[in-house]
């Protein structure tokens, strides 16, 4: 009889363990906790720790540090770059952009007055040049190749500056998001720099931004306290304190949003619909991240023998349906993607003709280009090579690995086997750099400065820098190569928007969908504008408040 | 004793240079190399800049010649430069210390408490309720994953009822005793409750083992109580299974828990493992292992000591 | 001391015909272990649940990986028993297909570990001086290889990850069986009738199967039952970490990970796959209940 009891505990135990889950009231309501001895504490429930706060050498897209340091411009809601050191952004239309005779150009900042470091040093000039410098000498920052094309920099006055650029790019006014300051740094050397645990750890991390570092305790969170000389003016900011707690683990991040402890967080796609708190919402933020299947049509490492003929790509392009992995499986929180630029930008083509969901076209072009079931095993073939290919996922991306599962799925259906391996984060990258896999679904951050010729543009240690796919078009290369090198948005448009047409034809990348962020924000949180961009959120932080 | 112990601690130095020997050569082994972070974050990272960056990391030279810089500096107390944050490793490994060993020492405090009179209590009381309750959650305890466990806490006391915080060691700007016990309550539930079934199942079975035999039915039989019989004879010599469980669990204690501390954002070694991982940074995945395992090694030893104090009969002469 | 003294008589005995005496013993052992009903009951049951999932392909009522976007995370009905998953997939299937590779995982980890766990441990304890310190300071060795990035150098190589698991699981488990192994043997080595079969001249392998593992034989059974449950959960909590059988293969470990972000709304993603891994560590657990009666040589 003894063992019975002991099953009967165990179950009974087991189904107890389960049943708080439903037993437990349906409490959800909070209470948002909004000051603490009288000071506006916010509280961030935020999805991974920093490396370190200098935004130049950090290996890792965070943003917290945006709020202590400025730079001369920044990106709003809008995705528009806006000036914030600078007093504007310079153009050819405001005099700001010169062409020289030798055919480099003269770019001229005008930097804001009376400004100052938080320890009330003044910001001039001085301090960009110096910014400029170490990024010229340290190996570490992860764009340096763009600011090179800077070959010299003058300071003109104490506000005004000049960089002497070697040709035209899109990406001009999208540099310098932060400043280094001269007289914390200015004694080391530029290798010191980067290894300054004071300045990378915050006790001397000093910026002009609306907040001052404060404290960082390793793994757990990092505080940042009221700048009181803002200058803005006495009224900026509302808040008296940032507290950025690390939360990696996304259903804890979402369990921590519904504890209603924290006023900011980030959640996933398929916890929005469940996300029912009273004294928050969950705000769509358009983000530039898009996310697409690339095939690998490099030779030897890729399949060009499957991928080469664009009625394949064309047929698994129909195939694959789109529109049901946005409605049903990302439960309709993001937008259908036939182009890399984000419906949030300027450049969006929204008239783009790209291949919709019909498997039947599908094996018709698939007949076509000669893939026919001879040997009558469900699978395609051609000259006895089966249609198989291995789709390579990133571990730990979940998101990813469940649209390559579905796609899997849904390519079986036409006749192709896909099968899936993983590797792990560091051993995927180096794989897919070196272009040794067949296929990924991936996701990419679109800069605000919109150019495409690094994902797309003909690998020639020039341009293409991340077109591991060997993919390879003269029309488009010359088409992205023109946007990169126009700045007039009248005569840009027409360029970009006939690349992602191009794009679309010759199915260079099969696009899924544009991903909109849900953030969880408190209802008493106000002021808060989104952005999408890679530099965050935090663009306005100095108007916000809790009420 | 004392010149066993002396032996083996001056034999630990050709051990501890084997293990590291074997960990160097697995996460080099390991495709991937930090500079796949800086390659991840930008877009127009070019080949001469990686070139440099890798020189710069030293992760250039062959892995035998990077291997003997490492063991020379390691020799002078040096453990090295963390690639990601540019800080040594020594201070990154102390910094993450105290809450470390807050939270584990305190989980392997409260198991040992639970655990040990509760697999005494279910052996004595073979087959009453008490051993079928104690057995029963013991079972649905090892069927639980841990990261399942933590979640369902969260979702439970903080979501639910809202008495316990998801994250952290502490309120930040809040602080105070009540409010760090808070914090700690459900990460350290979840560490203690596997090792409580794990050390209460081994406990209760050795403890049974130790009833039936002989010389306690013999103790028992001139006239001890029976409960001195049961604390001093038979739990003593029932206790040597248990602890050589429980001191490779104290090992462990020092190189803390990866998803405890991830689910509730505890700022413990784990966690920093982890990350150094993903980013290959050799240097600080070095320091943290040759650490843990030192641990393993130093507790081993320590185990083979109580050995002999759990029964003076044993000698290692 | 009644005990030794037909301990020494037995071990005479033994000398004169140690295969008979093995082979009634094992018929005796059989015996009893088929009186504990509900250790056979177990078995039967385990050998079932064995069967229903290695004939998985026959018998499951959809494909493992037959997506249905229309049908997410639907409530079990008499289309899906046990309902469906986060890309629609049928769970009763997903669960009879991934206890082939759970239950591998759980058992060859426990095998493993156990005999090579309590050879090395009996060895090493019996023997003592430099065997132990060898063996010993081989485990400890083995002890701190990291399990993790070994797991991602494997899977880097292999194109059969999930046998990489199941070896790594199996082969980084033995050592906590021969450290408590080897500590018990310390101990039930100096026993008086162990001394005296030493004296009479027994053969130390006789002398450890007959009298030395029987007395540690409970230890060795709960690291063997613990070591069912714990290699299924370490699968899963790889699969937390990202480095677990990888999809659309499922098994328990990495379904129960899946569940993790709707357990609350969509409870039974977890409710099955946790009772599936229940109901075998309690298997186990009776089958290891009648073995240790069977063996105990006091009953």
């Amino acid at each position: 009889m003894r063992g019975w009891r002991l099953a009967l505990v165990a179950t009974l135990l087991f189904s107890c363990t389960f049943g708080t889950l439903f037993a437990a009231g349906q409490k959800e309501s909070t209470s948002v906790q909004t000051t603490n001895d009288g000071k506006k504490i916010l509280y961030v429930a935020y999805d991974r720790e920093l490396d370190l706060l200098n935004p130049f050498t950090s290996q890792m897209l965070c943003d917290p540090e945006y709020n202590v340091t400025e730079g001369l411009i920044f990106t709003n809601d809008k995705n528009e770059f806006i000036p914030v050191l600078a007093k504007e952004i310079p153009t050819f239309d405001n005099g700001g952009i010169v062409e020289n005779a030798d055919g480099t150009y003269d770019m001229t900042w005008h930097l804001r007055e009376g400004v100052n470091w938080s320890d009330g040093v003044e910001f001039t000039a001085d301090d960009v040049k110096f910014t400029l410098d170490f990024i010229h000498n340290t190996p570490d920052v992860y764009n340096q190749s763009e600011y090179n094309h800077i070959i010299d920099a003058t300071v003109v006055d104490k506000y005004t500056i000049t960089f002497t650029w070697d040709d035209l790019y899109t990406y001009y006014a999208g540099l310098f998001e932060a400043m280094l300051p001269k007289h914390i740094l200015g004694h080391l050397s530029w290798a010191e720099i980067a290894s300054y645990e004071p300045y990378n750890r915050g006790s001397e991390f000093i910026g002009t931004g609306p907040f001052m570092f404060a404290e960082w305790k390793s793994g757990e969170y990092i505080r940042l306290v009221k700048n009181p000389n803002y200058w803005r003016g006495d009224q900026y900011p509302n808040i008296d304190e940032m507290v950025f707690q690390f939360i990696p683990d996304q259903t804890a991040r979402y369990n921590a949003m519904k504890s209603g402890r924290y006023q900011i967080g980030q959640i996933e796609a398929t916890q929005v619909a469940d996300f029912n708190v009273k004294g928050m919402h969950v705000e769509m933020i358009p983000s530039n991240v898009f996310y697409y299947i690339d095939l690998n049509v490099t030779a030897d490492t890729g399949r060009p023998d499957l991928f080469g003929d664009v009625r394949v790509r064309k047929a698994l392009y129909e195939a694959i349906d789109r529109q049901a992995i946005v409605d049903q499986l990302l439960e309709g929180t993001v937008q259908l993607a036939n182009s890399p630029i984000p419906p949030s930008s300027a450049y969006h083509n929204s008239n783009i003709v790209a291949p919709t969901y019909n498997p039947e076209d599908a094996k018709k072009l698939l007949a076509e280009a000669g893939w026919t079931d001879t040997n009558g095993d469900g699978i395609l073939d051609k000259d006895g090579v089966k249609f198989s290919f291995t789709f390579m996922n990133r571990s730990g991306r979940t998101d990813r690995i469940s649209i390559a599962q579905v796609v899997q799925a849904q390519l079986k259906q036409i006749g192709i086997e896909v099968t899936m391996k993983e590797f792990e984060a560091a051993a995927w990258s180096e794989r897919w750099r070196n272009s040794e896999w067949d296929a990924i679904v991936g996701g990419w951050f679109m800069s605000s400065d919109i150019s495409l010729t690094n994902y797309y543009h003909t690998r020639d240690g020039k341009n293409g820098s991340n077109n591991f796919t060997g993919m390879s078009n003269p029309e488009l290369d010359a088409l992205m190569v023109a946007a990169d090198k126009n700045l007039n948005y009248a005569e840009r448009k027409p360029l970009l928007d006939k690349a992602q047409q191009i794009i679309a034809d010759d199915v260079v990348s099969i696009y899924l969908y544009y991903r909109d962020s849900p953030w969880v924000v408190a209802d008493n949180l106000e002021n808060f504008h989104g952005s999408g961009t890679n530099l965050g959120n935090w663009w306005n932080s100095y108007e916000w408040d809790l009420k | 004793m004392l010149r066993y112990v002396i032996k083996r601690t001056i034999q630990m130095i050709p051990l501890l240079f084997a293990i590291s020997i074997v960990i160097f050569t697995i996460i080099q082994a390991a495709p991937g190399g930090p500079e796949g972070t800086l390659l991840d974050r930008g877009m127009f990272v070019d080949p001469a800049a990686i070139d440099a960056y890798r020189a710069k990391l030293g992760v250039d030279e062959p892995v035998v010649i990077q291997y003997f810089k490492w063991l020379g500096a390691m020799l002078t107390g040096d453990l090295g430069i963390s690639f990601q944050t540019q800080r040594p490793v020594f201070d990154m490994i102390l910094e993450r210390m105290p809450d470390t060993l807050r939270l584990m020492g305190l989980s392997f405090i409260v198991a040992a408490i639970i655990a040990i009179p509760l697999g005494v209590f279910s052996a004595v009381k073979q087959y009453s309720t008490f051993d079928f309750v104690a057995t029963g959650a013991s079972f649905v305890a090892i069927a639980m994953p841990v990261f399942w466990f933590g979640l369902m806490l969260q979702y439970f006391f903080s979501v639910k009822l809202q008495w316990l915080p998801v994250a952290g060691t502490m309120t930040v700007g809040v602080g105070g005793f009540v409010d760090q016990l808070k914090h700690i309550i459900m990460p350290a539930a979840v560490l203690s409750l596997n090792s409580i079934a794990g050390w209460s199942r081994y406990m209760r079975s050795s403890m049974l083992g130790v009833l039936n035999q002989d010389y306690i039915r013999t103790a028992h039989s001139k006239g001890l109580s029976k409960k001195t019989v049961i604390s001093v004879h038979a739990v003593k010599n029932a206790s040597i299974p248990v602890v050589s469980v429980m001191t490779l669990d104290i090992a462990r204690l020092f190189s803390g828990a990866v998803i405890t501390e991830t689910i509730f954002g505890w700022p413990g070694v784990g966690r920093m493992f982890i990350q150094a991982m993903h980013a290959r940074d050799y240097p600080l995945l070095m320091g943290i292992m040759m650490m843990g395992s030192t641990m393993v090694v130093v507790f081993n030893l320590v185990a083979d000591v109580i050995y002999a104090w759990l029964d003076p009969r044993i000698s290692y002469e | 001391m009644n005990e030794t003294v037909t301990d020494v008589q037995d071990i005479s005995l033994a000398a004169e015909g140690i295969g008979v005496q093995l082979r009634s013993n094992a018929k005796i052992t059989w015996e009893k272990f088929l009186q504990h009903k509900l250790a056979v009951i177990s078995s039967l049951f385990l050998i079932l649940l064995v069967a229903l999932c290695f004939l998985a392909p026959l018998i499951a009522p959809y494909e493992f990986d037959a997506i249905d976007l229309m049908n997410i995370r639907k409530a079990p009905s008499l289309a899906h028993l046990l309902g469906t998953d986060a890309l629609g997939r049928d769970l009763l299937t997903r669960l009879l297909y991934g206890g082939r590779i759970s239950i591998t995982i759980g058992l060859t980890a426990a095998l493993l570990g156990t005999v090579v766990g309590t050879m090395i441990g009996s060895i090493a304890g019996y023997f003592g001086h430099w065997v132990d310190n060898l063996l010993m300071r081989l485990t400890d060795l083995a002890y701190s290889i990291p399990t993790l990035p070994l797991i991602i150098v494997i899977s880097s190589y292999t194109d059969t990850q999930a046998l990489g698991i199941v070896l790594i699981i199996g082969l980084f488990s033995w050592m906590q069986t021969a450290r408590v192994v080897r500590g018990a043997i310390l101990s039930v080595k100096e026993n008086e009738y162990v001394t005296a079969a030493r004296a009479l001249g027994a053969k130390d392998r006789l002398i450890i199967i007959r009298h030395v593992l029987p007395n540690i034989s409970n230890s060795i059974i709960v690291g063997a039952t613990l070591g069912v449950g714990n290699a299924i959960i370490t699968e899963s909590s790889l699969s937390f970490l990202g480095l677990g059988v990888s999809p659309p293969t499922p098994t328990w470990g990495n379904m129960l990970m899946d569940s993790q972000a709707t357990m609350s709304s969509q409870p039974w993603l977890t409710i099955f796959p946790g009772m599936a891994i229940l109901l075998t560590v309690l298997c186990v657990n009776f089958i290891g209940d009648g073995l240790q009666d069977a063996l105990d040589p006091t009953i």
